[in-house]
């Protein structure tokens, strides 16, 4: 198997497809789009675990956390097939199975899938519509955090950096915005999550506001400068936030910003 | 009063740096490294053991510059003789005799030495010292400590940016203090095994200094010797403090090639790199040069700091305050019911919170003591100088008292 293209398969089912549920728990707008939406959606590819939510009652859920009768399950046979999808390419590729009441979902699903793309790469009219900044920069570093621990477990190049440590759990977050997000770097299994971390941090990344966090990550911001003036708090161990952040970089090489 | 007023003028003139300057300020004295907006930013003058910041608040200084200062900022003697020799010319068409007066000294103080070279920086020395080391050998694989720092060359800048996996295709890492895992670096640079480079004791930002085990020297010391490879101390951060012949002389080891800056100008920019005569023909091989290395006003300012701690036994007395500094902390801690845990050597000692990875008490009682006039390093180990004196530990602990009070309530 190419490996490049199972890691971009990786970013897509376990770091961009989440947004769909992360978007659930941020934004209002996008759970009016979920109205009318009651199932469980599976997605995979070739092997990999499905990540499976519910979609019912407006919102999403944690698979674990809820259920529905519907079943829909999106499954793609190979990397390559998850990552046309996400990359814009038509949708048509998964091979669809489920229940009568899932499949009959299917075009809603489409639409919401299609729709997912304005908000992980919105245009400046988006960005200026109510909520939709906040909304794509906890999106994004949400994204960036699930994505670092993929890499970290999965990339040499990401493995290199991280092998001699320093080894712990940095939390981003915005200051005014509650959805932070977390990744934890560890010699075994590099993880991630979204929210309170299941530990004392070993560093907080905080940026002041929504404005510097979207600068930081269209990479036109001077980090340090921005640290000595306060537009980024840094607590704890800021090797380990500055390792975190070389990781979250590296998933630019394989999914387009 | 709050942090943004009481560093006002830090804040204003890092604002304008930032305009100018990639990052403000950038390296080792980025603000990132300490407590970001509790710290100052920039300096504006030093004496003896204490320095002012740009909004006139007074430190008691114990990073010494990041280890320059070994005499006390602004010492009279060190400044009036590279006065003399500046006023004479500086940077010249050739060197000057203080060269030769520089080189005789330092050999004649380290041991092994038979020669010496000069440059500005430590990472000067520390490359060059390796690439002498593959010239020697004819081999390629450079040994080092991980999470050792040696500089900010490709082939050792703890920095990412700029750097191909190419600068570092030649080193290979060991663990400090693991005798195996050295044996395992060793075996996998084979014959190709030109250098093992290390510092006298493990001193990583962010971590406790670690005194090194005498076994482990030794290995490193017998395996370089069988095996024809050359072995370097970088002691461009011990030098000069831990004994004046090089910091091998403390620990008990014989290296072949030995690096110092630092100390060794306090606050002039010169460094060093001495070795074997068995390597004279390879240092003789390998192009050195700088714009302002064979500046002569530096090479006389450490002649005389060389002088002035060799007369008033300068090492012994940072020692001895060192000692007197740990033990106070230590106590002021048990004081307030705060767990530290001391390391390093006393002549460049360091704490840490106890049971603790993440650093919050360190950088609270960090910068409640810098509100109290002292200046700790959060992360990097600390320095003595010749002008710590009594009065300076007593009103330092008195400050470390109230500040491990303030750590016991912030965090309880």
């Amino acid at each position: 198997m190419n490996q490049r293209a199972h890691l971009i398969a990786l970013l897509n089912l376990e770091a961009v497809v989440p947004v769909l549920r992360d978007l659930g728990e941020i934004s209002e707008e996008w759970r009016k789009s979920l109205q009318g939406l009651d199932l469980r959606l599976k997605i995979a590819f070739a092997t990999e675990p499905w990540q499976e939510f519910v979609i019912r009652d407006g919102t999403i859920w944690d698979a674990e956390n809820a259920s529905s009768p519907n079943i829909l399950a999106l499954w793609f046979p190979t990397a390559n097939q998850i990552n046309r999808a996400f990359d814009n390419n038509p949708f048509a590729i998964a091979l669809p199975w489920g229940n009568v009441g899932g499949l009959r979902q299917i075009p809603k699903i489409t639409a919401l899938l299609k729709d997912l793309e304005t908000w992980l790469r919105p245009n400046e009219e988006n960005l200026r519509k109510s909520g939709h900044l906040d909304a794509f920069t906890t999106i994004t570093f949400r994204l960036l955090t699930r994505g670092a621990a993929i890499l970290a477990n999965n990339e040499d190049a990401s493995r290199h950096l991280t092998q001699h440590g320093p080894y712990g759990l940095v939390l981003f977050s915005i200051a005014g915005n509650t959805h932070s997000s977390w990744v934890w770097l560890k010699p075994d299994e590099t993880t991630s999550g979204r929210g309170t971390p299941p530990k004392t941090p070993d560093a907080e990344i905080t940026f002041a506001n929504t404005t510097v966090a979207r600068t930081a990550l269209l990479k036109k911001l001077d980090h340090q400068a921005a640290v000595g003036a306060g537009k980024i708090q840094i607590r704890g161990h800021a090797t380990l936030g500055d390792l975190a952040g070389l990781v979250m970089e590296r998933i630019d090489l394989y999914l387009k910003p | 009063m709050n942090k943004t007023e009481h560093f006002e003028k830090s804040l204003t003139l890092f604002e304008r740096a930032s305009k100018v300057i990639p990052c403000g300020i950038y390296g080792h004295v980025t603000p990132a490294a300490t407590v970001p907006g509790a710290f100052p930013y920039f300096a504006r003058r030093a004496e003896g053991c204490r320095y002012w910041d740009v909004d006139g608040h007074e430190y008691i200084d114990f990073l010494c510059a990041y280890g320059p200062n070994v005499l006390g900022y602004n010492h009279p003697h060190v400044e009036e003789a590279a006065a003399r020799v500046q006023r004479d010319g500086n940077c010249l068409n050739h060197p000057t005799e203080w060269s030769v007066l520089l080189a005789e000294k330092l050999t004649a103080l380290v041991d092994f030495a038979a020669w010496a070279v000069f440059g500005k920086n430590g990472s000067d020395m520390t490359t060059w010292a390796i690439q002498v080391a593959r010239e020697h050998t004819g081999r390629r694989k450079i040994l080092k400590v991980k999470g050792a720092y040696h500089g900010s060359h490709p082939w050792c800048t703890p920095g990412h940016g700029g750097i191909l996996p190419e600068d570092r295709a030649h080193i290979l890492e060991f663990s400090w203090n693991d005798p195996e895992d050295f044996t395992r670096a060793l075996q996998e640079a084979g014959e190709d095994a030109a250098g093992v480079i290390i510092s006298s004791f493990h001193h990583p930002i962010f971590g406790d200094s670690i005194l090194p085990d005498p076994a482990f020297l030794k290995l490193i010391e017998e395996s370089c010797h069988h095996r024809g490879i050359v072995f370097i101390l970088d002691d461009v951060r011990s030098g000069f403090r831990l004994h004046l012949g090089g910091s091998h002389r403390h620990f008990g080891f014989e290296p072949d090639l030995i690096c110092f800056c630092k100390a060794l100008g306090n606050g002039h920019p010169i460094s060093s790199a001495l070795g074997r005569e068995e390597l004279r023909i390879a240092a003789s091989r390998v192009f050195l040069t700088g714009s302002y290395w064979n500046s002569a006003a530096p090479m006389a300012a450490s002649l005389a700091v060389l002088e002035i701690l060799e007369k008033e036994n300068t090492l012994e007395h940072m020692r001895r305050q060192g000692e007197r500094l740990f033990e106070g902390l230590r106590s002021a801690a048990k004081k307030n019911g705060v767990k530290i845990r001391c390391s390093g050597p006393p002549a460049l000692p360091f704490i840490s919170f106890a049971d603790e990875t993440n650093f919050y008490r360190s950088q609270h009682f960090a910068a409640e003591c810098i509100l109290r006039g002292v200046f700790f390093h959060p992360h990097h180990n600390w320095f003595m100088c010749g002008a710590h004196h009594d009065r300076d530990l007593d009103h330092t602990l008195r400050a470390a008292d109230e500040a491990f009070a303030s750590v016991k309530k912030h965090f309880s």
